[in-house]
């Protein structure tokens, strides 16, 4: 039976394994035939969504991956806003909001608050951090 | 039925440690990361012996830790793939990270 799961992420995207080893484990519970019902992205783990990250063309690009997991299945991308202001990583929005003439989020990944992860534990059927 | 989560190493923080604190006798215990470090410390192996223990196969390998170090330990360890942890997430009632 198909079961619904809600991933929080809190490692950063570059400096720990923690975001590749959620990213993995997304991969194999879609290919159990399971769910995600959203990534919360929380702490360090914000960094991920950042589309000015720029790994060496030779190394694992995060932010690609989160992408083609998010457009390939349908999976909801939620940063931590005030996680995410604090550490410079910005929508067009809070870029408005601040007065700052850059921002690095852009879709799929979008800004919440903590309330979307009660709401997506609510629904889910499992919670699992990294 | 709890699948507890350590990630990190017993080495650097307290997560394994609290994480034994709370652990039921019919509980499990996943190793990731760098808390499969715990796998080579006799002093470990002996809190870890009463529950199921299971570490992510490619964090052990990463580590250079080989099944001759694992079947050197008292305990049996069982070596898990990103799949089977999925599965695992489901058979237990919930997971707790610690």
């Amino acid at each position: 039976m198909m079961k619904k799961f809600i991933i929080q992420v809190n490692g950063p995207a570059y400096g720990s394994t923690s975001s590749y080893k959620a990213l993995q484990y997304c991969q194999a519970v879609i290919a159990a035939g399971h769910q995600i019902e959203k990534v919360f992205f929380y702490q360090d783990g914000v960094t991920n969504s950042s589309s000015l990250n720029c790994p060496a063309s030779d190394e694992v690009n995060l932010y690609q991956l989160w992408l083609r997991l998010a457009n390939e299945h349908n999976v909801p991308l939620i940063n931590c806003v005030s996680a995410a202001l604090r550490r410079g990583v910005l929508s067009q929005q809070d870029a408005y909001e601040s007065n700052k003439a850059h921002w690095n989020v852009d879709a799929p990944f979008v800004m919440g608050g903590l309330g979307e992860l009660v709401t997506g534990i609510e629904q889910a059927d499992r919670f699992v951090s990294f | 039925m709890i699948l507890h989560h350590v990630q990190t190493s017993a080495l650097n923080d307290n997560a394994l440690a609290v994480c034994l604190r709370f652990c039921a006798p019919q509980d499990s215990i996943v190793l990731s990361s760098d808390a499969v470090i715990a796998l080579l410390d006799q002093q470990w192996l002996n809190k870890l012996k009463p529950f199921n223990i299971m570490a992510l196969a490619d964090d052990v390998a990463a580590r250079g830790l080989t099944e001759k170090h694992l079947a050197a330990s008292s305990i049996a360890i069982n070596l898990i793939s990103m799949n089977e942890f999925v599965a695992q997430s489901l058979t237990h009632q919930k997971v707790i990270t610690w």
